[in-house]
């Protein structure tokens, strides 16, 4: 079965920004961790969209193996207003258009997992946009892969294929290794 | 522009009145003497005519007192001596007022054109000098003028300096379409001098070598026996800055309006599903529906945060596009 991500440039600890149409995002983002969990890795996933509460329950209904995936929720306390991270599995972020916190729990996350195989999927960049305009989405999107480079792991971005302007597009080739149309 | 050298003389109306004073003696003198004392009528009078033209020119409809001074004084003095013929005297002296009186109207009518001509040149050199276009005036040879602000706009010092450029020099070597400039520009100045005008837009270069959009607009007139083109450049990069940002401004708000309305129409959807499939909570469903009512909120506060920095950033939009975007 092809896969969306090479394991090849997995390996290689290469990133990617993955395109998907609007609908299949949710199903893309299972997919990828599918393939990503399949390959032994553990997945951080960065969620802007669905709650860690949700996306556990989608993920296991898959098949995913839960401890394999541990997450950045920016969603769940921006809505019910106080959630308790729990260690190695759910770090919360009060907004997603704190980049600050985000980017100290990215590091963080990815500190706790230094012995691990571990990839980041950040979902998405084009909910992002609701939040935050492209010029400060685009610093993030490179202070994030700079930070993925330095410690030497694999990350991957998605997002909406339709839509996005194509300077931003541009913008964000220049930050990752290959950018995939998975449709 | 002199209308006519006799009244730009340059003595003074006390020197004119003195001038008249003097000669209005030698009148006197002359009627005393010629007509007086020697009996001449005619002849001797032609000199008033001097006194009375110029009286008309420098002081216009008022050098008619004059004129009724001299001809009452002609007509005494030929009361006494030619008593039983004294219709001559006084034709004579009405011939006095008569041409006083048209020269001082002339003489008026011309000072009044002079004045509008002078007016008119004041306010056309304003217009010129003041304008915030650049304005040149080239012929077939090329420029042969320019107002300050061409000099300005192109960092050129001197008039001559300026004169010296062909427009194309003033120019980078290509334009945005890749036509080269020296032709392109040789064409549009051929055909505002076939057609009378020419209005296109031009990237022109500074003599530092900084490129700017221009509009340009050349009309072609007569000036004396020579055709001529005057040129208005407008710099208008400032309305370009602004289209450019308006454009990135509409390419954002498209970008950041419809594909988180996407988002929002596929997680309510999404939710739905879950929902109907029984795999969400009651807290759940109330994080992901509120998450979506926060979603759509913050869209709503882009479209005014949008329109406000819109507004302020671009000093070109329209007042009433303004009042809009500031909601």
């Amino acid at each position: 079965m092809a896969t969306i991500v090479d394991p090849e440039d997995l390996a290689k600890k290469q990133i990617f920004l993955i395109l998907a149409s609007p609908a299949k995002m949710r199903q893309r983002n299972i997919e990828l961790i599918k393939e990503i969990s399949s390959l032994g890795y553990n997945t951080v996933v960065i969620t802007t969209n669905f709650p860690y509460s949700v996306l556990t329950k989608l993920y296991s209904d898959s098949g995913i193996d839960p401890k394999t995936v541990s997450f950045i929720d920016t969603v769940t306390r921006n809505s019910i207003g106080s959630a308790e991270n729990i260690p190695r599995v759910v770090r919360y972020v009060n907004n997603p258009t704190n980049l600050t916190d985000l980017g100290i729990a990215v590091t963080e996350v990815l500190q706790e997992n230094a012995e691990k195989k571990v990839c980041i999927l950040y979902d998405s960049i084009s909910t992002m946009l609701i939040y935050l305009s492209s010029p400060n989405i685009s610093k993030f999107i490179h202070f994030v892969t700079n930070k993925l480079r330095l410690m030497d792991i694999s990350g991957v971005f998605l997002a909406a294929e339709k839509g996005l302007d194509p300077m931003f597009v541009s913008q964000l080739t220049t930050f990752v290794d290959r950018v995939i149309d998975s449709g | 522009m002199n209308m006519n050298p006799l009244l730009s003389f340059n003595a003074d109306e006390k020197s004119k009145m003195f001038i008249l004073y003097i000669l209005t003696i030698v009148c006197i003198f002359l009627e005393i003497v010629m007509h007086f004392y020697l009996g001449v009528e005619a002849g001797y009078t032609h000199f008033f005519y001097v006194v009375l033209i110029l009286a008309g020119i420098w002081f216009q409809r008022k050098a008619v007192i004059l004129a009724l001074c001299l001809a009452t004084t002609h007509i005494t003095i030929g009361y006494f001596v030619f008593a039983e013929a004294l219709w001559v005297p006084i034709l004579r002296s009405a011939m006095f007022v008569i041409v006083t009186l048209l020269v001082g109207t002339l003489s008026e009518e011309l000072k009044q054109t002079e004045a509008t001509v002078k007016e008119n040149e004041a306010r056309f050199r304003a217009i010129y000098e003041g304008s915030n276009d650049a304005i040149m005036l080239l012929n077939e040879k090329g420029f042969f003028d320019c107002n300050p602000r061409t000099l300005q706009m192109f960092g050129v010092k001197t008039k001559e300096d300026f004169c010296r450029f062909h427009p194309a020099d003033l120019s980078p070597p290509s334009q945005p379409g890749g036509q080269e400039s020296l032709p392109a520009a040789g064409k549009h100045i051929e055909a505002a001098f076939l057609n009378g005008s020419s209005h296109f837009e031009w990237i022109h270069r500074r003599t530092n070598g900084e490129d700017f959009p221009a509009e340009v607009l050349m009309s072609a007139f007569d000036w004396g026996k020579e055709r001529v083109l005057q040129s208005t450049v407008r710099d208008v990069s400032e309305r370009k800055r602004a289209e450019a940002a308006l454009l990135a401004y509409i390419s954002e708000m498209a970008m950041r309006l419809k594909i988180p309305v996407e988002i929002i129409r596929d997680n309510i959807q999404e939710i739905t599903d879950l929902i109907n499939g029984g795999k969400l909570t009651k807290e759940e469903m109330v994080i992901m529906l509120e998450g979506q009512v926060r979603n759509a909120t913050q869209i709503a506060a882009n479209v005014q945060e949008f329109q406000k920095a819109i507004a302020e950033k671009n000093k070109e939009i329209p007042e009433a596009y303004r009042k809009f975007l500031e909601g």
